[in-house]
């Protein structure tokens, strides 16, 4: 089946945006309906919100998607289906958990239990998990007789710049509510935009400098001096993750089928030629390009995802003692990582804690991946790469890549997390530096106080192909 | 015709949701799923269920059918799992057969005595019970062989297993609960298809699948039969659905509009905010740890101190204050077919209720809506039943899946023909 027949019989629920691993949750799942995903937004409204805003002392966040960051691509190729999302094609981290494309949001503590919602301007997906929706600003659109009919009526009353009609009556609208500090979307440190997934789809930093300006007008002095950036709350939000995220989360992408690639003709197919990913037995390095063109051959080892698959050689009726001895080392891996996680640990505190037990274990831990000759040849090598997915977003991340933040996110409770690890395991005999390899890519773990556990089955065991 | 824009505008949402219905599937029961949630069980929820009940070897017999096959094993033998100290549970098997991915040692059932006294626990719980139950499942021939082969000593340690066996079963994994909210969206989407089928006048409860029931002004309820639905009923639906020894149950309600309405009367609308005030006070006040029994009284303690009567049956007490609406509470497990009832139980029945809650559980948050309307008379009065998945997590509790009610600009569904 294509992908766009998969697609037009489940369609994304987030279309547009699963190449930022939001396929996490709706890859191929009947479940992630609009209902169900509206549903998530109301749960984390009133379960994750009051608590983010209050852990960074925020009494009001101000959050603002520009209309200028919607490009319309996704939105025209996915029309026919008649999904009518208006989040299709924002590049807003919070664009789904808002479920808009262009807006300013203002949630503001008001003390209680609940945090009040409204959508100061814009549209939304789902009217009925806001408090006030004020709907869009009729002048968002310059090209109309109502702008040019307001402007010659109140020559007075004209923003500064066409920018300033979305926050028109904001000031006012703050000052009724008094916050003492208000939380913007624009970063400081954090660098959002590169902390997502930037080779499929980069996220935005946040405000522009341009409409960091207009809203400090619109709020006057003394409300523009409470602005603070909402980066970690924005980071917090999208990381804290409610039973519904769960679901999807386990849902997604079943039912999971191994193949049996029984179309290879060894000696003549190619990896490339059955969409395989890259080779277990042949690299030097890894190189997910390297040997695709190269016929396969009895005695190969491959992946195609996460699932790996060994071509019999004649007479055999499983994977030979060496390679099935390299599944037992990913079990061994997985098991070790999924015990070491703790809710509350930075992603620098995990991966040091599991870099102790996997050395403790026997293992070495490589900080690359990519095979190190120079180490013990005994040792089977692991490299790490565990990273929050779902949200496009990489933080909080248990590895020594990435920006520093992403190791210094805290993994907060039922963290969707991808658990990536890297196994290169040598086989002297086989001649010096030669190893097999395997990557778990992105196995899908929930952070509990439990450690890791496992929404979806991880991958089983080797294929054989015979 | 008794269409209006309102409820027409929600049909062609539930007509949207039944076509993406038909497209679906029934859970499949992928082996690795089950062998995942298996495996979790004993790796996660095993150590803390015999922890909290002091237990420290379980021994449990297994010939044929049992309601813990799908946990420990289908094959007759002696399942036996210790304490030792470890992060993991010793498992292991006597007599028997058994996955050796998830067993650490098999040995023939003569073993038994030896097997015991190795490991000398000071607490041995035996699929028995002392009360009714549905875990008393060791046969008397075979018990008078455990305790004969435990000898003097060990055989006067053994207690009772069934609220172990209750609290690892109610113990749920991130897969369980990943499961149990496909279970939940399926048997919503399947209610929402049944409630946009009636129509008013011809469909009789019979003919809608599931617990179906309609009860009129004085509480007189018709449950499945041949009552024919009429305008101005408020029916009930409850419907399951399942994948192997996995089982949910949830609950929707549909408002079949009079004629010449244009949307809910207000009559139904405050007895709908009723129940969306009464879920709220559940759900931030249920949290892991208490019992089901010291839960109930703080949920009926913050239910009258909003101004509502509880009453422990669920019928319309004719004796209490006619201007208080009254709740019934019947909190159930939900997710294993065999503890639904035999768990932790948010109830005025049951021994469930005096489990402990742990964290995830799977429940129902269901609860009767008793409203009076005296302007219709004495004793007149409305009634709904909620029925939504739930699930307690640090925070309280958290829907995990879309439900029927879930939303308040969609109190309750109507019927356009």
């Amino acid at each position: 089946m294509s992908t766009a027949q998969t697609r037009a019989r489940n369609p994304e629920a987030l279309p547009g945006i699963s190449d930022t691993y939001y396929g996490a949750f709706d890859d191929d799942n009947p479940y992630a309906t609009k209902e169900m995903l509206n549903h998530i937004r109301r749960e984390k409204f009133d379960l994750v919100l009051p608590r983010v805003m209050r852990d960074e002392r925020v009494d009001m966040w101000i959050h603002i998607i520009r209309p200028w960051t919607f490009s319309g691509n996704e939105l025209r190729r996915l029309e026919s289906l008649d999904l009518n999302y208006s989040n299709i094609d924002s590049t807003d981290p919070l664009r789904y958990e808002f479920g808009s494309n262009a807006a300013v949001l203002v949630f503001t503590d008001r003390g209680g239990d609940r945090i009040e919602r409204v959508v100061f301007e814009g549209e939304v997906d789902d009217d009925g998990a806001f408090d006030i929706v004020r709907g869009q600003s009729k002048f968002i659109n310059q090209e109309n007789y109502e702008i040019m009919d307001y402007v010659r009526e109140n020559p007075n009353d004209v923003p500064h710049s066409e920018m300033g009609y979305r926050f028109m009556g904001l000031g006012d609208f703050v000052a009724e509510r008094d916050p003492k500090r208000i939380g913007v979307n624009y970063a400081e440190k954090l660098s959002l935009a590169e902390g997502s997934e930037t080779y499929t789809l980069a996220l935005t930093d946040g405000i522009s400098y341009a409409d960091h300006l207009h809203l400090s007008r619109a709020l006057g002095d003394k409300y523009a001096k409470r602005m603070v950036s909402a980066e970690n709350m924005i980071l917090d939000y999208l990381t804290s993750s409610v039973a519904g995220e769960i679901v999807l989360f386990g849902g997604s992408g079943l039912p999971r089928r191994t193949r049996t690639f029984q179309e290879i003709v060894p000696g003549v197919t190619t990896l490339r030629d059955v969409g395989g990913s890259w080779f277990s037995t042949r690299e030097w390095d890894h190189d997910e390009s390297a040997f695709e063109d190269f016929p396969l051959q009895h005695g190969d080892m491959f992946q195609s995802g996460m699932v790996p698959y060994y071509v019999l050689r004649e007479g055999e009726t499983g994977p030979p003692p060496e390679v099935q001895r390299s599944w037992d080392e990913v079990v061994r891996v997985r098991k070790l990582i999924s015990k070491n996680i703790r809710v509350g640990d930075t992603g620098r505190q995990a991966l040091a804690r599991i870099i102790g037990k996997l050395e403790e274990a026997g293992f070495a831990y490589i900080d690359r991946d990519r095979f190190d000759p120079s180490l013990d040849p005994e040792k089977t090598q692991v490299h790490l790469d565990l990273h929050q997915v779902g949200k496009g977003m990489l933080a909080p991340r248990v590895s020594p890549m990435g920006a520093r933040w992403h190791a210094d996110k805290k993994i907060p409770l039922l963290l969707t997390l991808g658990i990536e690890y890297m196994v290169h395991m040598p086989v002297p005999k086989w001649g010096a530096g030669r190893h097999i390899y395997y990557c778990s890519l992105h196995e899908r773990g929930v952070v509990t106080e439990r450690g890791v556990e496992f929404a979806a089955p991880p991958v089983a065991g080797i294929q054989s192909i015979h | 015709m008794y269409g209006v824009r309102n409820v027409l505008t929600l049909l062609c949402m539930l007509l949207v949701a039944q076509e993406v219905h038909a497209q679906r599937q029934e859970l499949e029961a992928f082996p690795a799923l089950m062998n995942l949630i298996r495996g979790e069980k004993f790796a996660l929820v095993l150590p803390q269920a015999m922890k909290s009940n002091g237990i420290d070897m379980w021994i449990h017999v297994i010939r044929g059918k049992n309601p813990l096959n799908y946990e420990l094993g289908d094959n007759s033998g002696v399942y036996i799992f210790t304490d030792r100290g470890e992060a993991r549970i010793e498992r292991a098997v006597l007599g028997g057969q058994a996955d050796r991915e998830l067993y650490d040692v098999f040995g023939p059932e003569s073993d038994l005595g030896r097997f015991v006294a190795d490991r000398d626990p000071r607490r041995i719980a035996l699929n028995y019970a002392e009360e009714g139950s549905g875990f008393d499942t060791i046969s008397t021939e075979d018990r008078t062989r455990v305790l004969e082969a435990l000898g003097g000593e060990y055989s006067n340690r053994v207690v009772p297993a069934d609220h172990l066996i209750a609290d690892f079963l109610a113990g749920r994994v991130m897969s369980e609960v990943a499961l149990y909210g496909r279970l939940l969206i399926n048997s919503t989407n399947i209610i929402e298809s049944a409630l946009a089928s009636i129509v008013p006048g011809e469909t009789r409860l019979s003919d809608i699948a599931g617990n179906v029931f309609v009860r009129d002004l004085d509480g007189n309820e018709e449950n499945n039969t041949d009552y024919v639905v009429q305008p101005g009923d408020l029916v009930g639906i409850l419907h399951d659905a399942n994948m192997r020894e996995f089982s949910e149950h949830n609950g929707g309600i549909g408002y079949v509009l009079r004629q010449g309405e244009t949307g809910l009367p207000p009559e139904i609308q405050r007895i709908w905010g009723h129940a969306l005030r009464a879920r709220e006070l559940f759900r931030r006040n249920i949290v892991a740890g208490r019992t089901g029994a010291e839960t109930l009284d703080i949920l009926i303690e913050q239910l009258e101190q909003a101004g509502y009567h509880y009453i422990d049956q669920d019928q319309y007490d004719t004796s209490a204050d006619p201007e208080k609406t009254q709740v019934h509470i019947d909190f159930h497990a939900l997710g294993r077919m065999v503890s639904q009832e035999e768990a932790p139980r948010i109830s005025p029945t049951g021994w469930g209720r005096d489990l402990k809650i742990p964290l995830y559980h799977t429940f129902a948050l269901e609860y009767m809506i008793h409203m009076p309307v005296p302007e219709w008379g004495k004793g007149k009065h409305l009634y709904i039943c909620l029925h939504d998945g739930a699930m307690v997590t640090e925070r309280g509790v958290e829907l995990s899946g879309a439900t029927h009610t879930r939303d308040s600009d969609y109190p309750l569904a109507g019927d356009c023909r």
